[in-house]
């Protein structure tokens, strides 16, 4: 009877050793190797498509290049954040100059999240004081020659009532966001 | 169709029953299934006959069954034909019962899985106070509930002197079973059958069975367990072997074109990017001609202001309702609305008018 029982649990030992040491870094290594072929079989069905699709990628490296050649004139190639600050106030500083108007304030409220998707940009808000077609021309030159420039807000308050085209003086308040390319980004 | 459906399964039902009632046999002179028919057909499970046997009661003081049954092992190993069956513990002892079979049944064994003492299930289809006289032909005996029976003869002749001889109490009830009409009762008592005598009652040729086939079943199992583990291996190794020699024979150009489909996606992003951002720019200018609008309505303002496409004007006029429906009949106009009350100021209406401009955008800008 004792003898039975050690050759059972001698049995036992023996199974649960192979369990251990056998079968179970078997299936590990096994289920390694079926990550590794996961892997494979993607990049495969990756590199096949890019092979049969060789010609139509060319075309649309070319197009998207020639397409966003125009667009990319709009928003101008900066290092980061100051560099955009920068650049649009002096921008806007001299569009102002030549329209005669004063800028009273410039100070910067936002920046885009450094980690954030889609283009960077930086929001100021600029208060302009002068006469009012100045103003007027000012925000259409504004507009038209800083496509990057997108107004949130723009709020004009005139010293008198203003009845018609004439004379009169008037202050701008000005919130826009100026977007920009960063260097380096993909 | 769900009356047709429950006389189908029924019928099944019925089949099923039938088939295994067919292999539930009595193993008497003859051998009947519980359906009444005689015949030698393999069975489930056979009910030995109690003219079959010898028992007899040993009591052990024994209180693990196990250890139990490991002694009764012993008793009687080298003896054929014993079935036994271990007692439930009372004060620390426990009765085995042991049934002798007669050497015809060594050599000659009944076909079947299980073997049952006929006296066993008897005894645990019975009340309490009761007693069965169950006979065929020339043989009877009695049986209690306790377990205890005893062939009519010597002393024992009648079913209350049985009672007395086995302390069962003398008023109760005295079932006479003659023939096949002790079969509903060893039904009853088949199902009150404890799981451990089942397995005491496993017959020898299944035991033989079971013990030549464990090991090469076992054999087959952990086999068949390696053999598919290899086939796995086998299978993902080539698989993986195949994958990389399909990648090498694709070349170097897929590295350039990778890289230009990573390209065209960055471009693509750009892209849409700067049209969106172009697209969304509201022009602001437009909000001058808004003015102009209310200067030939007699008015004028002293705030104009425009904020995510809405625009605000903050004048005078001889009629403010004049101004407002001036600006709302423009086709660029939406919504225009007096943004706070009207008050007379003098000959002049003060208003507060909020606009929205509809259907510009900079590709339509004026000089």
């Amino acid at each position: 009877m004792d003898a039975d029982r050690k050759r059972t649990l001698i049995g036992l030992l023996l199974a649960l050793v192979a369990l251990r040491f056998g079968v179970l870094p078997w299936l590990e290594m096994q289920a390694d190797v079926r990550e590794r072929l996961e892997v494979l079989t993607n990049r495969l069905d990756r590199s096949a498509g890019v092979v049969m699709n060789r010609n139509a990628i060319t075309q649309a490296v070319s197009r998207l290049e020639l397409a966003n050649k125009a667009d990319r004139s709009s928003f101008a190639l900066l290092e980061g954040h100051e560099g955009s600050r920068l650049a649009a106030q002096q921008r806007v500083t001299d569009i102002a100059a030549k329209q005669s108007v004063v800028i009273e304030g410039f100070e910067w409220v936002l920046d885009s999240p450094a980690d954030g998707k889609g283009m960077p940009f930086v929001r100021g808000r600029i208060f302009f004081k002068g006469d009012m077609r100045r103003m007027a021309f000012l925000l259409g030159d504004l507009e038209t020659q800083m496509p990057n420039m997108t107004v949130r807000e723009a709020s004009h308050t005139f010293e008198n009532p203003v009845y018609g085209s004439g004379e009169y003086r008037a202050s701008l308040m000005l919130v826009a966001d100026f977007h920009f390319r960063r260097k380096g980004a993909p | 169709m769900i009356s047709l459906l429950r006389e189908r399964l029924e019928s099944v039902w019925r089949r099923i029953q039938r088939e295994l009632r067919l292999r539930l046999v009595w193993q008497i002179g003859e051998r009947v299934s519980f359906t009444g028919e005689v015949g030698e057909k393999y069975a489930l499970l056979a009910i030995i006959g109690r003219e079959h046997y010898r028992e007899r009661r040993t009591r052990y003081p024994v209180t693990s069954r196990a250890d139990l049954a490991r002694i009764v092992n012993l008793e009687t190993r080298g003896k054929l034909g014993i079935l036994t069956r271990i007692g439930p513990l009372v004060d620390n002892t426990r009765v085995v019962q042991f049934f002798e079979l007669p050497e015809s049944f060594v050599t000659n064994p009944p076909r079947a899985l299980f073997w049952i003492p006929e006296s066993v299930v008897a005894a645990l289809a019975l009340e309490a106070t009761e007693v069965a006289t169950i006979s065929r032909e020339d043989f009877c005996y009695y049986v209690a509930q306790s377990g205890a029976n005893q062939l009519r003869g010597g002393a024992i002749v009648s079913p209350s002197l049985f009672r007395m001889a086995a302390g069962v109490p003398l008023e109760g009830v005295d079932r006479d079973l003659v023939g096949v009409d002790a079969l509903s009762l060893l039904e009853r008592g088949l199902w009150r059958l404890r799981p451990e005598d089942w397995w005491s009652f496993v017959g020898p040729e299944a035991r033989s069975i079971v013990s030549e086939l464990w090991r090469p079943v076992s054999a087959v199992v952990v086999a068949s367990i390696f053999l598919y583990l290899l086939a796995v291996s086998a299978y993902l190794s080539g698989a993986l072997a195949v994958r990389e020699w399909q990648l090498e024979r694709l070349g170097p150009a897929v590295t350039p074109l990778l890289e230009a489909q990573r390209q065209v996606d960055a471009l693509a992003t750009e892209r849409a990017e700067m049209k969106k951002i172009l697209d969304a720019r509201a022009p602001v200018w437009p909000m001058w001609e808004i003015a102009t609008q209310v200067w030939l309505g007699g008015g004028s303002f002293t705030r104009l202001s425009f904020k995510e496409g809405e625009v605000i004007i903050d004048g005078r006029a001889p009629s403010a309702v004049k101004v407002l429906e001036g600006l709302a009949a423009r086709k660029d106009v939406s919504s225009a609305r007096f943004d706070s009350a009207v008050r007379q100021a003098g000959d002049q209406q003060q208003f507060v008018i909020r606009l929205r401009l509809d259907g510009r955008s900079h590709s339509g800008r004026g000089s």
